[in-house]
């Protein structure tokens, strides 16, 4: 799975899970996770969701955990881009492992 | 029944012992049952399917939870039971020997629950139970690794209760008295008695006592009690 089809994938439940209203800005790398449309149980489901596909689709088994989850300023759950660049370094991890 | 709408159950340390018996009444009851230890199981049953997987082993657990979830796509309730007991004064207890300890009965109920939890909230249902003991309340001589290792997984319990709650899932604890089993079979017989002693019904568990508890807390109708921890024999 690339980068590209990652952030896709994480859109995609994005939506799904906070369905857009009227004047709010399509999702894309730079949304935040936290703050806005997701509240922090959505983002507890979009975690659930990512895994439980990428583990159907790719056969890799990762956990999308940190400690640094709640972190403003280092989490990898800041923002979609940074979602992926994690998610895509566990998948490169799991695969070397 | 047709696949989707049975309920599905798992008990952790199924091999033998409380877990086997719990694994047998859930099936009892209807479930289709998964149960796990390291080792494979020397008993069957239908309805019941034995998953080899160390439950302090993130990717086991992963696989056997996705296993459940690829079988049947639900998981109603789990009984996080598999626990090693460990008798001996702090001063003698080697720095392996807490690894392990804490490592089946607190990091093992951690990561089952965790991953259990995943597939529940998507159901938003789910009853999560974990076993401890009343060597914590009870504080006895010789048991502060176990009696601390099960603390943990009280602690746990109740603040997990309060982060899935939201989910439908409720979690609590169920404390056991000795029961004879393969875990006290290296407890001196005095040992034991000083429990006993100390309890309000001076007798031995039965794992019957146990299930009855896990039988109130996984019906539908118990939706409204988590976070408890309910020790056995008055302790």
């Amino acid at each position: 799975m690339t980068r590209q089809q990652t952030i896709e994938l994480i859109c995609k439940i994005f939506d799904e899970l906070a369905p857009p209203i009227e004047n709010d800005p399509s999702v894309n790398e730079s949304t935040r996770l936290f703050g806005g449309r997701l509240d922090s149980v959505n983002v507890v489901s979009l975690v659930v969701e990512l895994e439980e596909q990428i583990a159907d689709h790719c056969d890799v088994a990762i956990t999308i955990a940190d400690d640094q989850a709640m972190s403003q300023q280092r989490s990898p759950f800041r923002t979609v881009g940074s979602l992926a660049d994690y998610i895509q370094s566990l998948m490169a991890e799991s695969t070397r492992a | 029944m047709p696949k989707g709408e049975q309920r599905v159950g798992l008990v952790t340390g199924s091999r033998k012992g409380l877990g086997k018996f719990i694994a047998q009444q859930l099936v009892a009851c209807g479930y289709a049952v998964f149960g796990c230890s390291r080792l494979p199981a020397d008993w069957t049953l239908e309805g019941y399917h034995h998953l080899e997987a160390d439950v302090s082993n993130e990717q086991q657990v992963k696989e056997a939870i996705a296993q459940i979830r690829r079988s049947h796509g639900r998981l109603d309730v789990v009984v996080n039971n598999a626990g090693i007991a460990s008798l001996n004064h702090f001063l003698m207890v080697p720095a392996s020997t807490i690894d392990k300890v804490m490592a089946t009965n607190f990091r093992g109920a951690w990561l089952v629950s965790r991953e259990a939890a995943k597939l529940m909230m998507k159901a938003r249902y789910g009853r999560i139970i974990n076993v401890t003991t009343v060597a914590v309340p009870m504080r006895i001589r010789g048991e502060a690794l176990y009696a601390a290792s099960k603390a943990a997984v009280e602690t746990m319990t109740r603040i997990l209760a309060h982060e899935v709650g939201e989910f439908g899932i409720t979690v609590n604890a169920v404390g056991p008295t000795p029961i004879d089993t393969d875990l006290i079979r290296k407890v001196p017989a005095a040992s034991i008695q000083t429990i006993i002693d100390g309890l309000a019904i001076k007798r031995k568990g039965q794992p019957k006592d146990v299930m009855n508890v896990i039988d109130f807390l996984i019906r539908p109708e118990s939706d409204y009690v988590t976070g408890q921890v309910i020790y056995l024999g008055g302790a």
